[in-house]
């Protein structure tokens, strides 16, 4: 029991020791058989739950960071609406901005969901990005101190900014009586640095401000994987809308057109080139955007690379690298869902005769006559005039094929054209039309030939 | 099952191999719904032990103390061989001593260890329980309580789960 806060008895004997025997007993009731198929059970749940688990991760890792990634951009615009409103900030100090939000939030770990309403807040009453900057340090070194949270300072702070002393009063920085009578801002403000000096530096090198610093960046992470992620499926998704959808259709109409199976099967092949090929570049040209966009960042990016360098690689290290696998993995489920698609169509193709075979046994079927042909007594035929047609002939016969009436006696027309003295190709044009309307008026069918030419 | 002995020469109930063979063929071989019930009855049988326990610290040695451990106990309902845990750092005394086990352990002093077996150097507990077999003290209330219970608890512990075997599988 040595050890042991909490004694524990069964029933049946004394509970350690009873464990340790039935484990025992365990080991010699399985036989080697049962441990194989204990073994299957066990390795086929640990890798069904490790299959679901990546899948679930990779979800939830692009789901949370496409999510945060919208939300982060809704953030950023809301602050750079009032900089711009306020101190008519220009897209570079926006930017830089945006930059120092990053870098204070991996240097204290603060988030910057906290950070920009505080500043947002700040500017406003200072109307001034350098000066909110500072004081959103003091803010910040106050929060830290107090315990308190960093909006409720930042209120306090640009509270009495405006004069208003009394928020600032009950956050409990010991501000000396007569500043706060006199209401002067800068001794306040000199009283309070002062008293909350380093606060936040030192609770940053603390364990939880290195957790919170730590999980600043694996979500600044989540926001980068997020819009990976947004690059990576939308052009998957909209070729699968515009190409895949409609060539699935094609091919189950395919199959009862007048071009018949065959025909079919072979634009098939061509289909399926081209489903496979783009879906590999579109990925390809994906991953290139995001390469080409880090490539194109790298100062942006410095900051962020050189924390997760610091602090998240040797922490995280596996945990990333099993993200990324499992993102690679639902990927490549992706792909091989859409190789697995091609892959049937490439069997239907390879069985085609084989299919053709069966059907002909089941229901006797002659196949396609649009080429013509001769056609058997017993059998069905895919025949017809307006859209495809079944005909099973009570004798045997032949089919003559569109093609042939036309050059036939029965129905071809030839009508001889002179032009004479035509000099640009509108009068060419214009001699043409009238003999055909000539024609046309005596055997009653190019009666409107020509006119909308003319007209 | 080992000879049932004397109550006053009656030590834990231990199980040969070859019973807890039985016992582990019988528990892999259990439905879903034979375990669920397996469990019900083998909870049921622990808090009859608990209650039981509960009873005997009345009239141990330094009855505030054993009763407000012996009160604490708490049935695991997972098990299905009928646990029971006492010992508990939520479980506080007026000093912030504790129910738990050891005393001057980190995490505070738990009074249990004390209660139930005695001590010869805080004399706040009782003197030590008589030596027990090769293992170490008797106990005053959990233990013994236990010795005396035992064999009927099994038994009624393998009838209801050879009934549930018939019944279930």
């Amino acid at each position: 029991m040595a050890g042991s806060r909490t004694l524990k008895l069964s029933i049946l004997a004394d509970v350690d020791d009873l464990k340790k025997k039935l484990g025992q007993g365990s080991t010699e009731v399985e036989g080697f058989g049962t441990k194989m198929t204990k073994f299957g059970k066990v390795a086929g749940l640990a890798f069904a739950a490790a299959g679901a688990a990546a899948a679930v991760y990779a979800g939830k890792l692009a789901v949370d960071g496409v999510k945060a990634a919208i939300e982060d951009e809704a953030a950023q615009t809301k602050l750079a609406t009032t900089l711009q409103n306020v101190t008519s900030a220009t897209n570079a100090q926006i930017a830089s901005t945006e930059a120092y939000i990053l870098k204070t939030s991996l240097a204290t770990g603060v988030t910057d969901d906290q950070l920009r309403p505080s500043l947002d807040r700040l500017v406003r009453s200072t109307q001034d990005v350098e000066e909110a900057q500072k004081l959103q340090t003091l803010a910040i070194n106050i929060a830290a101190g107090t315990g308190k949270d960093l909006q409720a300072v930042s209120e306090a702070l640009a509270k009495a900014h405006d004069g208003n002393f009394t928020a600032l009063k009950k956050l409990g920085g010991g501000i000396d009586e007569n500043i706060l009578k006199t209401k002067d801002f800068d001794a306040a403000t000199a009283a309070l640095s002062k008293t909350f000096e380093g606060q936040a530096t030192k609770q940053a090198e603390t364990f939880q401000g290195k957790m919170d610093r730590l999980k600043v960046a694996f979500d600044e992470g989540k926001e980068t994987v997020g819009s990976f992620i947004l690059d990576a499926i939308t052009p998957m998704v909209d070729f699968v809308v515009k190409n895949v959808v409609p060539a699935i259709q094609a091919f189950t109409e395919g199959l009862g057109g007048t071009d018949g199976l065959k025909g079919t099967l072979n634009t098939i092949i061509e289909i399926a080139k081209s489903i496979l090929i783009p879906v590999i570049k579109g990925i390809q040209s994906a991953f290139n955007k995001v390469k080409d966009a880090l490539d194109d960042n790298k100062d942006s990016f410095k900051t962020l690379f050189d924390f997760m360098k610091t602090y998240v690689a040797p922490f995280l290290g596996g945990a990333m690298k099993i993200a990324i696998q499992a993102i690679g993995t639902a990927l490549s489920v992706v792909i091989n869902l859409i190789a697995d698609v091609i892959d049937g169509f490439k069997w239907i193709i390879s069985n085609g005769k084989k299919v053709g075979d069966f059907l002909g046994n089941i229901n006797p079927f002659g196949g396609g006559r649009a080429s013509g042909g001769p056609v058997s007594m017993g059998k069905t035929y895919l025949v017809g005039e307006r859209g495809p047609e079944l005909f099973s002939p009570g004798s045997n016969g032949t089919i003559i094929p569109n093609h042939a009436l036309k050059g036939g006696s029965s129905g071809g027309a030839t009508i001889n054209i002179s032009v004479s003295g035509a000099i640009d190709p509108a009068s060419t044009a214009r001699q043409i039309a009238n003999i055909l309307k000539q024609e046309a008026s005596t055997s009653g069918s190019f009666i409107n030939l020509g006119q909308s030419v003319f007209a | 099952m080992s000879e049932v002995l004397p109550f006053s020469e009656r030590s834990m109930v231990v199980y040969d191999k070859k019973e807890l063979r039985k016992i582990t063929s019988s528990f892999k071989a259990m439905s879903d719904k034979a375990v669920e019930e397996a469990k019900k009855q083998s909870a049921a049988l622990a808090q009859f032990l608990g209650e039981r326990i509960v009873q005997a610290s009345y009239s141990a040695p330094n009855p505030r103390v054993a009763t407000r451990i012996a009160q604490g106990f708490r049935v695991s309902k997972s098990s299905k061989i009928g646990e029971l845990s006492f010992g508990f750092a939520g479980q506080k005394f007026s000093g912030g001593a504790t129910t738990q086990f050891n005393v001057g352990t980190q995490g505070g002093n738990g009074l249990l260890a004390g209660a139930e077996f005695g001590s010869k150097k805080h004399l706040n507990f009782p003197s030590r329980s008589p030596r027990y077999g090769i293992r170490g003290n008797a106990g005053y209330f959990i233990y013994p309580t236990l010795r005396e219970n035992q064999s009927q608890l099994i038994e009624q512990w393998e009838e209801a789960f050879s009934n549930i075997l018939k019944e279930y599988d």
